[in-house]
């Protein structure tokens, strides 16, 4: 399982990558998380709208009520273009600490 | 499969849905948006759960069993929203929300705007209240603190004697001369004595002469025992020397100035010459005021043998300190000392006893209430005006938030909770409570030179005292507490459903409580001006008492030995001037008699019949220049010199001695003895708590020297004697000091302290009454108000104005009518108990209660009739406008 820590400080990014393919939908979202993250990174739905609703007050994403095909109205949310800028951010932050890591962990396979 | 399939019928997936977030609203965590978001994720959840061949009812369940508690899911929504750091989502009911906080404070700031009156006599009379009672803290704290600053205070002890004369026990603290010393040589326990007794002398340095009253004779160990701070020199040598005298700081400075005193000579009564060597200062909580300081060795300087002094096991003139050893237990020394006169003094029934220095301020010799009654009196006082001050304090409060019951029913439609309002409302008490605190602390300082002067106090408000601190934030919160109670539990309990609709939320209840708290206020005042009523009656009682002494007239003047000597030379002198009727000389003065009989004996005593007389020598003027009245027998005279050896005594004395005729009946004492002459009406002789003593008078050189020598001055403008007197002193004392007072002062000195009891008694009773009035005008002009409509309607149907006034004025009498009821009989016992104290006593008169009947019920009518007349004369169509 991966820390609470880290599900805090990754939702944002996840969630905004995520976005990247398109407008989606909160248990879309979930479900997605789950099966990329191979059943480690469960979201649960307490957590991930109140993120949503703040993310969307920060300007980061749009919202929007539409009918499903079935007739239901869902919520489907929507990257701006702040929320694209937002990304590049947190992006550059993620590689820079991935970039660490792998260094690192090379450099202590190489060492034996 | 029919079963299951009737089974799935009966499950309704959308009305589950639907119950679900009505759930979810009703919590009030969550906004109708976020509820819809999260009720299309859980139909899209149990979509896919069907989908994958569950039921619907087990895929609600398990869709829902995955979604949190609603509180967790509110929280996290309300981060995202909320606009504070500290604030908190509102459906959780905070225990300290600031903001709300602040609100309640900005509401009772309104609100005093608002009710200006309400709030200014509101705060004015509890800060009256408080004041009143700072005042006797700081009293009773200094009552209660009276000589316990020296080291030794728990081991030092009074001895104190029993005397059982003719079945009467008198228990009091003087004792003979050599007892001291012999205690001190037969029980190892007592680790120093120090006797003690009082004197007065003229006191000369260089050209500066002063009379002294306040000398105090003690032995070396004085300051050994008791542990006043010494300026200079050092407390356990300062009096080895028999040369030596201590002096207190300001009469350092009196006669020094800025000198060094030490060493300095200051002659005493012209007797002996004695070096400073030591400047002590006698801190205000002490009963050892005095100035001057010396040991008994010193007598022999002043001619005084000490011989027959320590021989004499019959004088009671000296008090007796003790200074027992650690550890050692004082119950089981006044077991072992108790007995030690019977041997020494055959035939008297003499019973040694010892009483605790912290014990002498407060209480008599005889363990009963001293100054402590005093202290106990005043506190309940306090304690009485305090509470008159909350009970107004809270009374009004409750009356104006009566009219605050839509702001509770507001408050509670908008999610206020009853937790709250109860903090709200203790919280306006308590900012009112603090308040009126900071005007009571000022008052005192303005009010403190003036209670100093009129009580003979030295009292300070002095900050940096934890326990004064302590007091004042106690009673702040006590007086937030009581006043915020009543508004805090019932109002806040109202429903808020009830006060909106209907308007008829003002209840018997409170009005019938506010009642019994003003009839509660009113008999403590009618107590309170009872007690003032009575206090007064019975000083003036004793003031205007017939003394048997003619006092008004009389100049007196304390000799020394020069004087004494040539008191013929200058009598001759002084009599010369019109206006100086007579002169006479005196042991001591009739208000203050110095010396005391301890045995006498005559022809056919029945050995029961013992009786302790004062002693006073006179001269042959005595009689006629204090005006006394001869009853039986005649005056002395100087044309029969067997008259020196003769006696004069009262009529108490002639009671208790109980001869049919006691002219010739021959008196012994003091190894002497002589013919009684004559008998004289009784005059005062001591403090009026006491009977009148026996006395014998002797105008022969016994006993005691005649120091002060009295004038009787003829009635009307005594300046011209008085020069004349000056210009003859001046002329027979060079140096000496010319200090005259008149005798009708010295009497009435020895009632300072009933005068200042009827001064405090007075301030306090105007004060509580001040503080119920205050709560009379604010609860009337409610009334008013409240009325107003009723008012109109009255008017408007034909009621004059007074008609109105009479109906409202009806409502308090009535209440002030019931107080009295209760204020009377209490009254009563308590005022009947404290003249127990006199053995002359005014009788308590019924006028007293009426009179403090009307003057309750007149302050009544003045205070509720003001806001009443305002009222019934106010134009009708004003107060009926909007109906």
């Amino acid at each position: 399982m991966i820390s609470k820590a880290l599900v805090a400080a990754s939702t944002k990014p996840l969630l905004l990558s995520i976005l990247l393919d398109g407008e989606t939908y909160g248990y879309r979202i979930i479900k997605q998380m789950k099966i990329l993250s191979g059943g480690h990174l469960e979201w649960s739905f307490g957590m991930l709208y109140p993120v949503l609703h703040r993310l969307e007050k920060n300007g980061f994403i749009t919202s929007k009520w539409k009918a499903s095909d079935k007739g239901r109205l869902r919520k489907y949310y929507r990257l701006t273009d702040a929320g694209h800028r937002e990304l590049e951010r947190e992006k550059i932050q993620w590689l820079t600490i991935n970039e660490v890591f792998t260094r690192l962990w090379k450099s202590s396979e190489v060492r034996p | 499969m029919k079963k299951s399939k009737k089974f799935h019928a009966a499950f309704d997936l959308n009305k589950a849905v639907a119950e679900w977030s009505q759930r979810l609203k009703r919590t009030g965590a969550l906004e109708d948006g976020m509820i819809a978001e999260l009720q299309a994720h859980l139909m899209d959840e149990v979509e896919d759960l069907v989908g994958q061949g569950k039921s619907p009812k087990e895929a609600f369940r398990e869709a829902t069993a995955s979604v949190e508690s609603v509180d967790v899911i509110g929280r996290e929504y309300y981060k995202t929203y909320a606009r504070g750091l500290f604030a908190t989502p509102p459906q959780r009911s905070s225990g300290l929300t600031p903001a709300l906080f602040l609100n309640s404070i900005k509401v009772s700031f309104r609100k005093m705007r608002q009710q200006k009156w309400y709030s200014l006599i509101s705060i004015t009379g509890l800060a009256v209240g408080m004041a009143c009672s700072i005042l006797i803290f700081l009293w009773v704290r200094s009552e209660l603190s009276y000589d316990r600053f020296h080291n030794n205070a728990g081991n030092i002890y009074r001895v104190i004697m029993e005397d059982n004369l003719n079945d009467a026990l008198s228990v009091h603290p003087w004792l003979p001369f050599p007892l001291g010393p012999a205690l001190q040589n037969e029980f190892p326990e007592i680790a120093a004595v120090s006797r003690w007794r009082p004197d007065d002398m003229v006191v000369r340095y260089k050209e500066k002469a002063y009379t002294e009253m306040d000398f105090l004779t003690v032995d070396p160990s004085f300051f050994k025992i008791f542990s006043f701070p010494f300026l200079q020199g050092n407390p356990a040598e300062a009096l080895a020397n028999p040369n030596s005298i201590v002096i207190r700081d300001t009469m350092a400075k009196k006669y020094f100035g800025s000198e060094d005193p030490i060493g300095k000579v200051l002659n005493l009564s012209g007797r002996a010459d004695l070096a400073v060597s030591g400047v002590v200062h006698i801190p205000d909580e002490s009963d050892f005021q005095f100035d001057f300081f010396f040991s008994f060795q010193s007598y022999p300087l002043f001619n005084v043998d000490l011989a027959p002094l320590e021989a004499n096991w019959y004088g009671k003139n000296y008090h007796v300190y003790l200074l027992l050893q650690k550890n050692s237990s004082a119950a089981l020394l006044e077991k072992k000392i108790s007995g030690f006169l019977k041997p020494r003094t055959p035939g008297l029934n003499q019973v040694l006893r010892l009483q605790k220095l912290s014990r002498i301020h407060l209480y008599n010799p005889d363990g009963s209430d001293g100054a402590m009654r005093y202290v106990r009196i005043f506190s309940l006082v306090a304690g009485f005006i305090l509470l008159i001050a909350c009970v107004n304090f809270m009374n009004l409060a409750t009356a104006r938030f009566e009219g605050r019951a839509k702001e509770v029913a507001l408050r509670k439609t908008l999610g206020g909770t009853r937790g709250q309002l109860i903090r709200q409302f203790f919280g306006e008490s308590f900012l009112h409570s603090g308040l009126a605190m900071v005007a009571a602390v000022l008052l005192v300082e303005f009010a403190l030179p003036v209670f100093n002067q009129i009580t003979g106090c030295r009292l300070s408000l002095d900050f940096t005292q934890i326990d004064l601190l302590f007091g004042l934030a106690t009673v702040v919160v006590l007086a937030g507490f009581v006043s915020g109670l009543y508004p805090a539990l019932f109002l806040s309990a109202f429903a808020p459903a009830r006060i909106i609709k209907s308007f008829s939320h003002r209840g018997r209840h409170g009005s019938l409580f506010r009642k019994a708290l003003v009839v509660f206020q009113f008999t403590l005042s009618t107590m309170l001006i009872i007690g003032t009523l009575i206090v007064n009656s019975q000083v003036s009682f004793i003031m205007k008492r017939d003394l048997g002494i003619a006092k008004e007239n009389i100049v007196y003047h304390l000799m020394q030995k020069k004087t004494r000597d040539s008191v013929q030379v200058v009598r001759e002198e002084l009599l010369k001037h019109p206006d100086i009727m007579s002169i006479a000389s005196c042991s001591s003065l009739p208000s203050n008699i110095q010396s005391w009989i301890g045995y006498v004996d005559w022809n056919g005593r029945s050995p029961k019949n013992k009786i302790f007389p004062a002693f006073m020598s006179v001269d042959h003027d005595f009689v006629t220049t204090a005006g006394l009245t001869i009853v039986k027998g005649r005056d002395f005279s100087r044309s029969r010199p067997t008259d020196a050896k003769s006696f004069i005594i009262n009529e108490t004395a002639f009671r208790q001695i109980g001869a049919e005729n006691p002219i010739g009946l021959e008196l012994r004492f003091w190894n002497q003895k002589g013919q009684i002459i004559g008998v004289v009406k009784d005059f005062t002789n001591r403090h009026m708590s006491s009977a009148t003593a026996p006395m014998i008078l002797n105008a022969g050189n016994w006993g005691a020297s005649r120091s002060y020598l009295l004038l009787r001055l003829r009635p009307g403008n005594p300046t011209s004697a008085l020069n004349h007197f000056r210009q003859v002193w001046e002329k027979t004392n060079p140096g000496f000091p010319c200090e005259y007072e008149f005798l009708d002062e010295a009497f009435d000195r020895m009632y300072t302290n009933e005068q200042r009891l009827t001064w405090i008694f007075l301030s306090f009773a105007v004060l509580a009454i001040i503080v119920s009035c205050l709560g009379l005008i604010g609860l009337s002009s409610y009334t008013a108000e409240e009325k107003t409509k009723e008012i109109g309607i009255r008017k408007v149907l034909g009621a004059s104005p007074w008609k109105i006034i009479s109906l409202f004025s009806t409502n308090f009498t009535k209440l002030v009518i019931i107080a009295n009821a209760v204020a009377w009989p209490a009254g009563y016992a308590v005022m009947h108990r404290w003249l127990q104290d006199y053995a002359y006593r005014t009788t308590i008169g019924i006028w007293v209660f009426i009179l403090a009947g009307i003057l309750g019920l007149f302050i009544t009518l003045l205070s509720v009739g003001y806001q009443t007349l305002r009222a019934a004369t106010a134009n009708p169509a004003d107060s009926l406008r909007y109906e």
